[in-house]
């Protein structure tokens, strides 16, 4: 054996050692973290964001949907009041009608528990639109993901506000003229000693769950007592 | 002499080495338990959630409903006719017989199933097929059974999981 040869062999097993130790310290000593490495994981990860999103986006749509129809039945009970108030108009008091802002509280009432937070709620053309804001950032090990929704619904509510104003306002109009409140206005009535029952028939069907599910027009109703209307009359 | 002691570092270096290698082999068998992992994520589940999805938003002819509302509907009223066979016939045209044989699909309320319909495909077609039994020689299930599940609102505050099962050939 030459020179070369006698060196050889001990620096290959030194080397060896040396590579091997290194591997050891690398894999097993300092490989307190997880060396698993998922092949495709940020692409699936991302798409099963998307597809959350979509899930929470029909959710979303359908609950306010069926919480739009629940609303507007309990409403129509009321007479656009807040339940303690019995359906009983009587002006300049909790119990005076303000119908857009009773059926938004009673919307958000009803909305409450379910796991979502309304961002913005308002009525506009007789339409519910809600904003919420959803989001869906997540922080992996090597990469985040940044994603996040502000969607608008717009429900139609099956009731017309405009014409129930109106009817707020004449009646107002009818008490402070005097004017027998049973013919001042084109409505439906009926009475009951000095209570005015008022019907105002809704020619939109609704789902309405009673025994079972159906779908009903429901006439929104609600009463005054002429006695106390809550009106203070204006003598000049 | 000097050719002993030439020979005798050759030994010793070799008999080192092969020490060193075992030692290494033993530790890296049994200790390394940390070891780096490549996984391939499965995608299989994806293309089932969105069929899931197109299937509740499918608009249907009872009540201006969609598939969802019909659940609902079906739900509420224990009536569950119309819904059957609109997802017979959905499903059975999104799952081929000779591609994905089976799905199952079912609907439960607080966990409870109150609604599922599955293929009326036979398996037999199948069992004939080349494919089907080269699998089943090397001992792979024939089929891959990949589930996605998607909740949907009721009347009151329970949410109703529709979960959909398929098993499609490899």
């Amino acid at each position: 054996m030459n020179k070369k040869g006698d060196i050889f062999m001990p620096t290959f097993a030194i080397i060896t050692l040396i590579i091997l130790s290194y591997a050891l310290f690398a894999l097993v000593i300092k490989a307190g973290e997880d060396k698993t490495t998922f092949i495709g994981q940020s692409q699936a990860e991302l798409l099963k964001t998307y597809q959350k999103a979509e899930q929470d986006l029909f959710y979303l749509e359908n609950l306010v949907k069926y919480k739009t129809h629940e609303t507007i039945n309990e409403f129509s009970k009321n007479g656009g009041l807040k339940q303690e108030c019995n359906a009983r108009w009587k002006f300049n008091s909790n119990c005076e009608p303000d119908f857009e802002n009773n059926f938004i509280e009673l919307f958000k009432n009803k909305f409450e528990n379910s796991g979502y937070d309304i961002k913005e709620i308002k009525i506009q053309d007789n339409n519910l639109i809600l904003k919420f804001n959803l989001d869906y950032s997540k922080k992996f090990k090597n990469f985040n993901i940044d994603y996040n929704l502000q969607p608008e619904f717009k429900q139609e509510i099956a009731l017309d506000f405009t014409k129930l104003n109106d009817l707020k306002n004449e009646i107002i109009k009818c008490i402070n003229a005097q004017k027998d409140l049973t013919t001042c206005t084109n409505e439906k009535t009926s009475v009951s000693g000095d209570i005015i029952f008022y019907t105002i028939e809704n020619n939109k069907n609704i789902l309405i769950l009673t025994d079972k599910l159906e779908f009903k027009k429901i006439d929104f109703k609600f009463e005054i007592d002429q006695k106390d209307t809550g009106v203070t009359i204006q003598v000049f | 002499m000097k050719k002993g002691t030439e020979t005798l570092t050759f030994v010793f270096s070799l008999i080192f080495l092969a020490l060193i290698l075992t030692f290494y082999f033993l530790i890296f068998s049994t200790v390394a338990t940390k070891t780096v992992e490549t996984k391939i994520v499965s995608l299989n589940s994806i293309s089932d959630n969105i069929n899931l999805l197109n299937y509740l938003r499918t608009p249907t002819n009872i009540n201006n409903f969609t598939i969802s509302d019909l659940i609902i509907y079906s739900y509420y009223n224990k009536d569950y006719q119309d819904l059957e066979g609109l997802s017979e016939n959905i499903f059975n045209k999104i799952y081929l017989e000779n591609k994905c044989p089976v799905w199952i699909l079912n609907a439960k309320i607080k966990d409870e199933e109150f609604f599922d319909v599955d293929s009326d495909f036979s398996l037999e077609q199948l069992r004939g097929g080349v494919r089907y039994n080269i699998l089943q020689l090397f001992g792979v299930e024939p089929l891959r059974y990949t589930n996605a599940q998607i909740s949907i609102p009721s009347f009151n505050q329970d949410k109703i999981k529709i979960s959909l099962i398929t098993g499609c050939l490899r």
